[in-house]
C-alpha cells in the first residue's frame, strides 16, 4: 500500500517538474518578493526604536522559515483548488481511500520546491545574519501536527465547497481570508495589540504553522502549544471524517 | 458621411451602456434569485478584504504607525489599495483583470464572433451588486482615515484623489496584459500568470515601503510595481513626496500601458495563425 502512495506522490513530483525547472521560477520569485517587504518592516520597526515583545531576530526568523516552509505551513491541495479539470472527480475512481491519495500527491508536489528553493536558502540564511536553527526539538511534533491540520482543514473546506454547490473560487475565498490572518504565518500572534496574543492562539488556526512558527523561534512555550494543536487536529479531523463521508455523494464536476 | 460616422459612434455608446445595464441586471438577478448563497459571497468577500489589511493595520496601531507614516496614513494607503483592486474586480467581472485566462482557455476566439469591439466584451461585464463589495469597504476605510488625519486637505484634492486612483489602476491593467501576452504562445502554462502575476501585486501592495533602504524601494516602484498600487500615491496625496516625483506614476503608466500594447498585439498576431485547442471531448481542459 506504501509503495502505491510513494508512486503517487512520485507522479505528483513529475507533474511539478514536468515542464522543467524553469516553470518553478516565478514561484520561487515571488516568494521572495513577498518576504524582502516583510522583511524590512521588522527592520524598519527595529530602527524606528519600537519596543515589540519579541526581539528582531525572532521576527526576521519567523518570517524566513515561514517562507521557506510557506507550502506546509498552511496547507493547499488539490481540494482547494479549482476543479476545472476534474481532479477531485478522478480521486474517487482510483482504487486508493481519497485521503490518502490527497496527502500523498499534495506531500509530492511540495518536494520539488523544498529542494530547489527551501533547501538552498535555509543553507543561505547564516548570510544573510538571519537565525535559522530552532530554539527547541518540540518543533518536530509540532510541525507534523501543524501539517496533519492543515490537512483536516482541506477536508473540511472541501465538503464547505461541495455544499456550496461547488463554488470552489467563494471556498478559496473564505478559506484564504481566515487563513492569511488567524493562521498568524503573517504576523506573529506575539505582537498583535489589545491583548489578542493571550486568546489568538486558542483557536483552531491558530495550531497552523503559527505555532509551530512561535516555538522555532522561542516566542511561546510548547507546554502552552503542543496540547492545543493535539486538541485541535482530534476535533478538526473528526468533522472532517464524519462530514466528508455525508457529503461526497453530492459531489458533481462540470468541467470549466 | 459625416453624420452617418457620428450616428455610428452615438449607437456604440448607446450600446456599451445598455450592455453594462445588462450585467447589471443579471448581477442583481443573481443576487435576487438565491439571496442567502450570495449574502455569503458578499460577507466572505468582506472578510477576504478586512483580513488581508488587518495584519498591517494591527501592527500599526501597535507600534504608532510605520516607517514615518502614522496609524491613520497606512489605514488610508491600505484603502487607497482596497478601492484600485476592488474596483477592478467589481468592473473586470469577466476575467477582463486576467486576460491570460481568456486567452489560455481559447475563449478569445468566442469573441471573434461578438458584434461589438473586444474593448467593449471586456469592459461590461460588471458585478455592481455582488461583487462591489470590496470596493465600498475600501471607501469605507478611506473616509474613516481621512476623517482622522491632521492634514488638511486643499479643495483640489479629490479630483487629485480619482486621477491617482485611475492611474493605480492603468497600471495595474497594463501589468496584467503584459505578462498575459505569454498566454499567446504557451496557452496551458501560462493560463493562470496574469492572476499570479496581480495577486503577488495585491499582497505586496499592503506594505508600508517608508523607511524601507532604496534596493527595496525601486524594485517596488520599476519592475514589479506593487508600490504604486497604494504606497507612493498615498505618500503622493499627503503631500510626502516631491512636486516632480507626483508626476512619476503617470509617466510609468503610460510607458507601461504601450509597451503592453506592443507585446499584447505581437501576441495576438502569433495566436490568430497558430490558434489553441484546450479542450478535450468530454468538455473539460486538458
Amino acid at each position: 500500500m506504501i509503495s502505491k502512495y510513494m508512486a503517487t506522490a512520485r507522479m505528483a513530483v513529475q507533474g511539478k517538474m514536468g515542464g522543467g525547472v524553469l516553470y518553478l521560477f516565478p514561484d520561487m520569485i515571488m516568494k521572495a518578493v513577498y518576504l524582502v517587504p516583510v522583511m524590512f518592516i521588522w527592520k524598519t520597526l527595529a530602527e524606528s526604536g519600537y519596543e515589540a515583545e519579541m526581539s528582531v531576530s525572532q521576527l526576521l526568523s519567523y518570517t524566513y522559515v515561514n517562507a521557506l516552509l510557506a507550502d506546509l505551513m498552511v496547507v493547499n491541495t488539490c481540494l482547494s483548488a479549482w476543479d476545472y479539470d476534474t481532479r477531485s472527480m478522478e480521486m474517487f475512481t482510483r482504487p486508493l481511500p481519497v485521503f490518502g491519495q490527497v496527502i500523498s500527491r499534495t506531500v509530492g508536489e511540495w518536494i520539488p520546491m523544498l529542494l530547489l528553493f527551501s533547501m538552498p536558502m535555509f543553507l543561505a540564511a547564516p548570510l544573510l545574519k538571519i537565525r535559522i536553527l530552532p530554539r527547541t526539538l518540540w518543533v518536530i511534533p509540532s510541525l507534523v501536527l501543524s501539517v496533519s491540520l492543515g490537512f483536516a482543514f482541506e477536508f473540511l473546506f472541501y465538503c464547505v465547497t461541495v455544499r456550496l454547490r461547488n463554488v470552489s473560487w467563494l471556498t478559496y475565498v473564505i478559506r484564504s481570508a481566515v487563513t492569511s490572518f488567524f493562521s498568524g504565518t503573517v504576523i506573529p500572534f506575539k505582537i498583535l495589540p489589545f491583548g489578542m496574543d493571550r486568546w489568538i492562539h486558542y483557536q483552531p488556526f491558530g495550531s497552523l504553522g503559527g505555532a509551530f512558527l512561535s516555538l522555532y523561534v522561542g516566542s511561546a512555550e510548547a507546554s502552552e502549544l503542543i496540547p492545543v494543536q493535539l486538541f485541535w487536529n482530534v476535533v478538526i479531523w473528526i468533522v472532517a471524517a464524519v462530514w466528508f463521508r455525508k457529503s461526497r455523494e453530492r459531489m458533481v464536476s462540470f468541467g470549466g | 458621411m459625416v453624420d452617418k460616422r457620428k450616428r455610428k459612434r452615438f449607437y456604440g455608446i448607446k450600446r456599451y451602456f445598455q450592455l453594462l445595464k445588462i450585467y447589471a441586471r443579471m448581477d442583481l438577478a443573481s443576487l435576487m434569485r438565491d439571496g442567502k448563497f450570495m449574502a455569503i459571497v458578499i460577507i466572505a468577500d468582506i472578510v477576504s478584504n478586512i483580513s488581508s489589511i488587518s495584519g498591517i493595520f494591527l501592527l500599526a496601531w501597535k507600534f504608532g504607525g510605520i516607517g514615518g507614516m502614522d496609524r491613520f496614513e497606512v489605514l488610508f494607503m491600505l484603502a487607497y489599495g482596497n478601492i484600485v483592486m476592488g474596483f477592478l474586480n467589481m468592473m473586470g467581472g469577466c476575467n477582463a483583470l486576467f486576460p491570460s485566462r481568456i486567452i489560455g482557455r481559447g475563449q478569445w476566439e468566442h469573441m471573434f464572433i461578438m458584434p461589438v469591439p473586444y474593448a467593449v466584451q471586456l469592459t461590461v461585464g460588471i458585478f455592481p451588486f455582488t461583487g462591489s463589495s470590496s470596493f465600498l469597504s475600501g471607501i469605507g476605510m478611506l473616509w474613516v482615515a481621512v476623517c482622522h488625519m491632521e492634514t488638511v486637505m486643499p479643495w483640489w484634492w479629490p479630483g487629485m484623489l480619482i486621477l491617482q486612483l485611475i492611474i493605480s489602476m492603468v497600471i495595474v491593467v497594463a501589468f496584467s496584459y503584459m505578462f498575459s501576452s505569454l498566454a499567446f504562445y504557451a496557452p496551458v502554462q501560462c493560463e493562470e500568470i496574469s492572476s499570479v502575476v496581480v495577486y503577488s501585486m495585491e499582497r505586496t501592495m499592503t506594505f508600508p515601503l517608508s523607511g524601507m533602504p532604496m534596493y527595496i524601494r525601486y524594485p517596488l516602484l520599476t519592475i514589479f510595481p506593487a508600490g504604486l498600487m497604494a504606497w507612493f500615491p498615498t505618500m503622493i496625496l499627503l503631500g510626502k513626496a516631491a512636486t516632480l516625483e507626483g508626476i512619476y506614476p503617470a509617466i510609468f503608466a503610460l510607458l507601461i500601458s504601450l509597451t503592453a500594447t506592443y507585446y499584447f498585439r505581437k501576441g495576438f498576431r502569433y495566436y490568430v495563425k497558430k490558434g489553441i485547442n484546450r479542450y478535450v471531448s468530454g468538455g473539460h481542459r486538458s
